[in-house]
């Protein structure tokens, strides 16, 4: 057994690190007033390599491993929850899906513009406004004409798309209902008849542009289908098996940045004549925080071990981003409480953080639905 | 034409660093990394890699003289695009000062053969002395360009650059070899890509001792006597009380002027 990271590991930490300090964690506090995306970040992520994790040399990737995925998506939200989102959204739910199921044409295609940073970003888009963690009861069809795809429907919630150079879209591809006739599709965004609404309004992560996604009569070629047709499901709940231990990081980074904060604070706030973080109850909660924090880094390095192993690794990721999103939660609430009143104030960094930290335990499968599928596993067993 | 970047390991500039008994120690809990690359030799190496890019380099070299351990920053050049890299290792001559370390690059330099360009940053954030450039170029016998803040030109022989001096920039052509050091606005430095961190960990970087570039050390010259930190500063804050917005500025002013700020 051996919990050091490698060499490359560490390095890749600290590449990250500085970048994240440097160009990412300045512009955090006003990419979520201004609910502007950071694009000067992300055009000098290409070359770095952050914004193709996973996508294999070939196609100008940087191919690190899950570990390293993992350590990379903490890092960047522990600057910045909303760009944490949109990278780790790009990432896993954009590009990821193009590597799993592509054919080589799709690949040569479109790795290269969304990996390095050429083009825009990518997207994912499943969830519709009748239709989020009951995916069956998705809509939005995709009908074969000739050699294209004619597509009409409504989609939600789709982070990236107004940044997104595509859309990956779940849709159904036969007339049935049910799971086995749902399908990827890759649209770019540019494609007539796909009409991008503004926006969403929202509580945090307001540098990660979310929206509502309607498709007219939008038309696109007939291999664009992505994977295999009726396996969309499938497809879809094994991009988001390993959207889990993304979304988990991105949590343990919001958490390690409001606990970052947290201690600073506590050792420079004085009352009753000594520093607060001498007071045992204040104390207790960094104590508390950085407790959780270690096991949810834990969890989460685990989960992406055992992916990296070729092992089943569902469970463990399910476990992983629930423990870890509600433990983000928690430990940006204490952050908020050890500020005080400027805790509350939007002057100080860990209110942003709990507004962001919020969204974790909804999206890519909300808590309630991931201890349905934990509980599976273990009646399975 | 080959470009050598001198490279220096020294701690990173949020290490919290203490000193006890004449021993100097440091950490940084925050990035992990106590050790990197001097921040002003990360223009050194854009420059070095630039000159390959841009100006018909063949190889860009980069050279450290230190511990084991500054392979590290070796590493960091390679992953942000030299070519290779040569580590001197600084075994039996752990205390060195200033000429001899000169000496020691200087016969790198040479032993790398067919150098055109050696680099090195404005200076050191640890030793600070900023007298490397000049001292290596001695040693080669080579023209010195300090404070270099843009390349123009280099053809076969000649290379035309602009030195920032504190009047203004000068712009001069020498013969080559030259000696460069480098300030911050020459580059804006490219971070280092996952792609280059993973070929550069792969990657073999030789050593070499003091013995295979024929060259011996002698004892300091220069002793450090005595190291210590400097006495924390004291300060007191005085809150100016006032009937109006206007008194309380002019009770400023005065102050300002009586303690000879403005
Ligand atoms: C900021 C943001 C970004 C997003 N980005 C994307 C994106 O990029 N792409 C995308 O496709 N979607 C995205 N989503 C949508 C997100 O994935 C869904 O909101 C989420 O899956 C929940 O679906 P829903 O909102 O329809 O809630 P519902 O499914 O209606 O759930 C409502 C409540 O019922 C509970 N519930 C539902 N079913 C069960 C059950 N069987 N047992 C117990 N409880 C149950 C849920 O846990 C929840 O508490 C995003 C959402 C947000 C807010
Ligand atoms: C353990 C230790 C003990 C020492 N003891 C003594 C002593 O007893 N007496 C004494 O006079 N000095 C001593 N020194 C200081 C040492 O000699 C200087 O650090 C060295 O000469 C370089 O000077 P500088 O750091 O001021 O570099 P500068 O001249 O400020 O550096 C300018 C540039 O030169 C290049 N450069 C400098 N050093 C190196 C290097 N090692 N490898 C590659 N490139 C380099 C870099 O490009 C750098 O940007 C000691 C240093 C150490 C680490």
């Amino acid at each position: 057994m051996n919990f050091e990271l490698t060499a490359e590991q560490r390095e890749f930490r600290h590449v990250v690190r500085n970048f994240v300090d440097k160009e990412i964690k300045p512009r955090a506090k006003s990419v979520d007033e201004n609910h502007e995306f950071n694009w000067e970040a992300t055009k000098k992520m290409g070359p770095l390599g952050l914004l193709g994790l996973q996508v294999p040399e070939e196609f100008g990737g940087a191919d690190v491993d899950t570990i390293s995925t993992t350590i990379a998506t903490e890092e960047i939200a522990r600057g910045c929850g909303s760009t944490g989102l949109a990278i780790s959204a790009h990432n896993n739910l954009g590009v990821g899906p193009i590597v799993d199921f592509g054919s080589e044409a799709q690949k040569e295609q479109w790795l290269p513009i969304l990996a390095t940073g050429q083009g825009k970003l990518g997207c994912l888009s499943l969830t519709e406004p009748g239709a989020g963690s009951d995916l069956r009861s998705i809509k939005t069809t995709a009908v074969l004409n000739g050699d294209e795809w004619v597509i009409n429907g409504s989609k939600m919630w789709a982070t990236n798309a107004g940044i997104a150079e595509t859309i990956i879209l779940l849709c159904r591809t036969d007339g049935a209902e049910g799971s086995r006739t749902l399908s990827h599709i890759i649209v770019p965004t540019e494609t007539p008849g796909v009409i991008i609404g503004p926006p969403e309004r929202k509580m945090g992560l307001n540098g990660s542009p979310t929206h509502a996604v309607t498709f007219d009569n939008a038309r696109v070629p007939a291999d664009n289908l992505l994977g295999h047709r009726g396996k969309g499901l499938a497809q879809t709940l094994a991009t988001l098996t390993k959207g889990r231990i993304s979304i988990g990081s991105l949590s343990l980074g919001l958490a390690q940045g409001a606990y970052d904060a947290s201690i600073k604070y506590a050792k420079e706030r004085e009352a009753f004549g000594k520093p607060i973080g001498q007071h045992q109850a204040v104390a207790f909660m960094l104590a508390d925080m950085a407790t959780e924090i270690q096991a949810a880094r834990h969890m989460l390095y685990w989960a992406a071990w055992l992916k990296d192993q070729g092992k089943p690794y569902a469970k463990e990721a399910g476990m992983a981003k629930l423990f870890a999103t509600d433990m983000s939660e928690r430990v940006c609430r204490n952050a908020i409480q050890i500020h005080g009143g400027y805790g509350y104030s939007s002057e100080f960094e860990v209110e942003r953080m709990y507004r962001d930290t919020r969204l974790m335990s909804i999206g890519e499968g909300t808590s309630e639905i991931l201890r349905m599928v934990i509980g599976r596993h273990l009646m399975a067993e | 034409m080959k470009v050598v970047v001198c490279v220096k390991q020294t701690p990173s500039t949020t290490a919290t660093i203490s000193v006890n008994d004449n021993v100097v120690t440091w950490e940084d809990t925050g990035s992990g990394k106590p050790n990197v690359v001097n921040p002003w030799d990360e223009y050194t190496i854009e420059e070095g890699i630039r000159l390959k890019e841009n100006h018909g380099a063949t190889e860009t070299i980069a050279l450290t003289f230190g511990s084991a351990d500054s392979v590290d920053v070796l590493r960091t050049g390679l992953a942000m695009g030299c070519t290779s890299a040569v580590h001197i290792s600084n075994e039996g001559a752990e205390e060195v000062d200033a000429l001899d370390t000169a000496a020691v690059l200087a016969a790198a330099i040479e032993k790398v053969e067919d150098v055109k360009v050696a680099m090195c940053g404005k200076q050191a954030i640890d030793g600070d002395s900023g007298v490397m450039p000049m001292l290596v170029a001695r040693k080669l016998g080579w023209t010195p360009l300090t404070f270099v803040a843009a390349i123009n030109e280099i053809t076969e022989d000649s290379i035309t650059v602009e030195r920032l001096l504190e009047n203004g920039r000068q712009v001069i052509t020498a013969k080559l070899p030259v000696v460069m050091s480098v300030v911050k606005e020459i580059n804006e430095p490219r971070y280092p890509s996952f792609m280059g961190i993973r070929k550069a960990n792969r990657a073999t970087v030789p050593t070499w001792s003091l013995d295979d570039l024929g060259v011996s050390v002698s004892a300091p010259r220069v002793n450090w006597q005595k190291i210590y930190s400097l006495p924390a500063r004291e300060g007191s804050v005085e809150m100016i009380d006032g009937d109006s917005m206007n008194d309380k500025a002019k009770k400023l002013v005065d102050k300002l002027f009586e303690e000879k700020v403005i």
